[in-house]
This record gives C-alpha cells, sequence and structure tokens, in this order.
C-alpha cells in the first residue's frame, strides 16, 4: 500500500500523502498523470511532476514508530475513583458498583515502577495524568501521588509533568494546589452559566458555573497550563466561536478542546442531542479562526497530526492504575470494553503492591491498532488512527465522528499549506462538505473508483 | 531548645527547631519529624486530620514506623510551657 490520498477540494485536489511528509494543491490532471507514472513505473509525463513523482513512488514510506519488547509507557495513569460530584447529563462514565479509591500504596509503587522505567531507557521526563470520575474527590491520592513523584524524581534527576482532566468543583484551595503542582489542566467548561448548567449540573446543586470559572482563573492565571474542554450538542454547537472568543478574553488557556457529545438514554430523556456533523465542523473551524486572533489553538481529539498508530492512550504502551487495582491501556470501565468483545487490561498490582505486567497482552493490544482493518481507505488513518478503539463502531461507512474528522482535518492541512481561504470556503459549501465526506475511497490508488474526478 | 511553631488547628501543630521540622499531633500521640520541609507545610495546608497526614506521608516518604514519642507529653508541655502550642 502506498498510502497516498487525494481530496477534492473545489476544482482541484490536495494531494495528500502523510507518510511520505507531503501534501500538494494540484489540478486534476496532475494527479492523473501521477497515477499513471505510479502505476506504469515510468516517469511522468509532465517534467514539473517529477519531484513530486519520485517522492511519491519512494516505496520506503515512513510509518509510525512500533513499539516493541518490553513495555515503554508515554505517560502513567492514575484514576483515583471513579466517583464524580457533578452529575453531567451526557455523561456515560458513571461509576459502575460501589465507590472506591485507589489504594494510596497502590498508586505510589505504580509511581515507583513508573519513574525506573523512564530512567532505566534514559528519559528525561515523568509525565503522570489523573483521569476520572473527578480525581478531586480523592485527593489524598492525587497529593501522595504528585509529592512521591517529585521526591523519586528529584533523586533520579528527571522532571515531573502532572495533568489532570478536572471538572473544577471544588474549593479555591484545590484549584489553587493544582495552580502550583501541576504542568496542564484539562478543565471542563460548556460555555455560558445557562449551557454548563444544563449540561453538567451537580449531584447537590444545580450551579457548576460558578465553581469552574473560579478555577479557570486560578490555573489560567498560574504557571499552569489551561486547556479547557467543551462538550458541544444542539445546545452550543452555534456559539463556538463566541466561546472561543470568551474563553480568551477571561481565561487565558493554552488550547481550548472542543468534541461532541455522545447521545445515550439520559440524553435523550433531557431532549438532548449531539449536533450535525457539518455544523460541528463548520462551526469548529469558524470558533478556531476567532481563537487564533488570540493565539489560541482549537483542536479536537482526532484532528490532524504527526502520523500515529492511535489518536488515545491504547497501545502507546500507557498503563492506567484504576481503584480495584487493575493495570489498563483505556481509562473506560472495563464493562465498555468487554461489551465489545475486548482486553485492554495490561497487569495488575499484587498484594505486596509489586506491578505484575503481561507482555503477552501488551503486544496484542500493540497488534490490535497496527492491523485495525476500519479506516485503510481514509485519509485520516493515519492521524485520527480510528479515534477511541472501543467505542467507534467497526463498519464500512462512514459515521458522523468520521465525517467531521474528515472535514476539520482537511481544513487543518490546508491550513498547514497557507490555503487557510480554501478552508473557508470548503466549510461554507455543504455541497463540497459532502463530496469530501462522503468520498468513498481517498486512495490513489483506487482512483478509477472514485465518482468525484 | 531552640523552636518555634505554629498551631495549625485544634490537633496540629508545626513547630520548627533548629534542626528539623516536627509536626505534633495532641490527640493521636504522633510526631513526625519530616524529611520535605516543603511536602510536609503542604500537607498540613491541605489536610486537617493527622490520620490523613500521616498516611500520605508514609506513602510519599515510604516509611512504614512512624514511632509515637516516648516522651511526647512531656514534649508538649514543655512547648505550651513556651507558648508554642495551646
Amino acid at each position: 500500500m502506498n498510502w497516498v490520498y487525494i481530496l477534492p477540494i473545489l476544482d482541484n485536489i490536495i494531494l495528500y500523502a502523510p507518510l511520505h511528509g507531503i501534501s500538494a494543491y494540484v489540478n486534476s490532471l496532475a494527479v492523473k498523470r501521477l497515477k499513471n507514472a505510479i502505476d506504469s513505473g515510468k516517469n511522468p509525463e509532465c517534467k514539473e511532476l517529477m519531484s513530486l513523482y519520485s517522492v511519491l513512488n519512494n516505496k520506503q514510506v515512513r510509518e509510525p514508530y512500533k513499539k516493541k519488547g518490553e513495555i515503554k509507557p508515554d505517560f502513567l495513569g492514575v484514576i483515583p475513583t471513579r466517583y464524580c460530584n457533578a452529575n453531567c447529563i451526557y455523561c456515560d462514565f458513571e461509576a459502575i458498583g460501589p465507590i472506591q479509591h485507589i489504594d494510596i500504596n497502590h498508586a505510589v509503587s505504580c509511581v515507583d515502577w513508573y519513574v525506573s522505567r523512564v530512567k532505566n531507557r534514559d528519559g528525561e521526563v515523568v509525565k503522570i495524568h489523573f483521569f476520572g470520575g473527578e480525581p478531586m474527590m480523592a485527593p489524598k491520592v492525587v497529593t501522595a501521588v504528585v509529592h512521591r513523584a517529585r521526591v523519586v524524581t528529584n533523586s533520579m534527576d528527571l522532571i515531573p509533568q502532572f495533568e489532570i482532566s478536572t471538572n473544577g468543583q471544588y474549593s479555591q484551595k484545590w484549584a489553587q494546589f493544582l495552580a502550583d503542582y501541576f504542568t496542564s489542566v484539562v478543565l471542563s467548561l460548556d460555555g455560558p452559566k445557562n449551557i454548563q448548567n444544563f449540561h453538567r449540573p451537580l449531584r447537590k446543586s444545580f450551579d457548576s458555573f460558578t465553581s469552574a470559572v473560579r478555577t479557570a482563573k486560578i490555573i489560567g492565571n498560574s504557571h499552569a497550563e489551561l486547556f479547557l474542554r467543551t462538550c458541544v450538542s444542539k445546545k452550543n454547537v452555534n456559539i463556538l466561536s463566541d466561546i472561543a472568543r470568551w474563553f480568551c478574553e477571561e481565561f487565558q488557556p493554552t488550547k481550548i478542546n472542543f468534541e461532541v457529545m455522545q447521545e445515550t438514554p439520559k440524553t435523550i430523556n433531557h431532549d438532548l442531542t449531539k449536533p450535525d456533523p457539518y455544523t460541528f465542523s463548520s462551526q469548529f473551524i469558524h470558533a478556531r479562526n476567532e481563537a487564533s486572533v488570540f493565539n489560541v489553538p482549537v483542536v479536537y481529539g482526532a484532528d490532524f497530526d504527526k502520523p500515529r498508530w492511535s489518536s488515545c492512550p491504547v497501545a502507546k504502551d500507557v498503563v492506567i492504575v484504576t481503584p480495584d487495582g487493575r493495570l489498563n491501556s483505556c481509562y473506560l470501565e472495563p464493562e465498555r470494553w468487554k461489551q465489545k468483545c475486548m482486553d485492554l487490561t495490561v497487569g495488575h498490582i499484587d498484594q505486596n503492591n509489586k506491578i505484575n505486567i503481561n507482555s503477552f497482552s501488551v503486544n496484542q493490544i500493540r497488534e490490535m491498532v497496527w492491523h485495525k482493518p476500519l479506516c485503510e481507505k481514509c485519509f485520516c488513518r493515519w492521524t485520527c488512527a480510528g479515534g477511541c478503539h472501543v467505542s467507534q463502531a467497526k463498519c464500512n461507512i462512514y459515521n458522523d465522528f468520521c465525517i467531521q474528522t474528515r472535514i476539520i482535518t482537511v481544513c487543518s492541512i490546508l491550513d498547514k499549506m497557507n490555503l487557510g481561504h480554501l478552508s473557508k470556503l470548503l466549510i461554507s459549501d455543504l455541497t463540497m462538505m459532502k463530496v469530501l465526506a462522503e468520498q468513498p475511497s481517498d486512495l490513489l490508488s483506487d482512483l478509477k473508483l472514485t465518482t468525484c474526478m | 531548645m531552640n523552636c518555634h511553631g505554629i498551631q495549625i488547628n485544634s490537633e496540629i501543630s508545626w513547630v520548627i527547631d533548629n534542626k528539623r521540622t516536627i509536626i505534633v499531633s495532641s490527640k493521636k500521640n504522633v510526631i513526625i519529624f519530616s524529611m520535605d520541609e516543603s511536602i510536609m507545610w503542604n500537607l498540613i495546608q491541605y489536610f486537617s486530620k493527622m490520620d490523613d497526614i500521616i498516611e500520605i506521608a508514609k506513602a510519599v516518604f515510604n516509611i512504614n514506623n512512624f514511632q509515637a514519642h516516648q516522651k511526647i507529653e512531656t514534649t508538649l508541655n514543655d512547648w505550651r510551657k513556651k507558648g508554642l502550642i495551646q
């Protein structure tokens, strides 16, 4: 497979070859001549295409690095508890079974194990991410992990970095703790007061807006990076630009992240639906342009990136320690992946706090993403990499997630090529977006099968 | 004894002598001789119960035996007289 893709934009085409490190905006005749040359093994008829042809004809593509041998975690994940003090109407992360906090000794044993791994492979940075539930519902665990990591990294001349995904629903004192000790804080804030309180009510009171804003201000005024994460539904999709501008003016975030809400029985009960993928894409790009005035990037989880095998922790050898002492490569509840006949467990902590990693499972998970058949014909396969390996259905047609990912990724490629004016034209034309989003195969090698040229 | 201290709450006092930082619990009969002043100061800022502080400090410093100080009453009385703790 040559992994060269063709993407129709207006009357021309983006020739996109991520593994060759090439993007070119060309006309359809150039594409046909290049394809003929590649198929026949002869030089293209047109001299101007020679340099492009020689790069694309190179069979030695640069696939992303495949981890082999013993486990090499990109970071250590800690889930202090699955409990959350918020009661977001779209959340499908709710804890199953009794509320449980991770054993502090388990957590610090994982820190010691991970730090020694980093040291043994001559790494410099120790990255620890907290997930939930709401991690700050178990502040003793968070505190112990942070201080233990600081103590052991200091003794080994390593740099600790802490990141937390949080709802900001705690006292000013704890927000200041994050500001003082964390490298980055991913804070959920869904927009103005009426939206935030509708999307994200608390369990014991309605108002989550006040604390979220207070925490955002504390983090925004600290040395920690503030990543504001907004869940997008039909309710706020049309004000993404306003939200982006408000965030930039009020909180000075390092980054803004817009992600689409997943529909659940609970959201349907509340008459809350996800946005149309075309509307989301165009509003996302408008918001990105708005925030660019403030030099604040607006990102999307499956957006354009360096070629990669996975856009989430799975298959990055990440070890996530859970409240029940299991070590997983995914932060979702195991029941979620078991429903899809998957096993993303990589080990466990025994009674003596010893870390046991199952190398066979680690290799199985690595291979699972290397051989993912779903996305072979889609140009996003090397960046989105199929999105969530658990929740993205295995089917042969593009779903809403695919559609928005494809449009946003094309706009990102155009922006990188200094062709931002074309991305503005694309998102203003529904027909053009549909032609692009619904193209059955993006592969140059399937050119004769496509209808768009 | 050249030391000074702060009463943090009804249970916990933070005392520094010329050699080391000491956290004293009047209820738990425990004194923590800290290895890292900044971490222990952080812990007493965020946690008001000695049990919590001990649990975290044990994990952070990998200490298994926090000794109950043999002369804690004498020590506490001495500090009370000096007005260091109540």
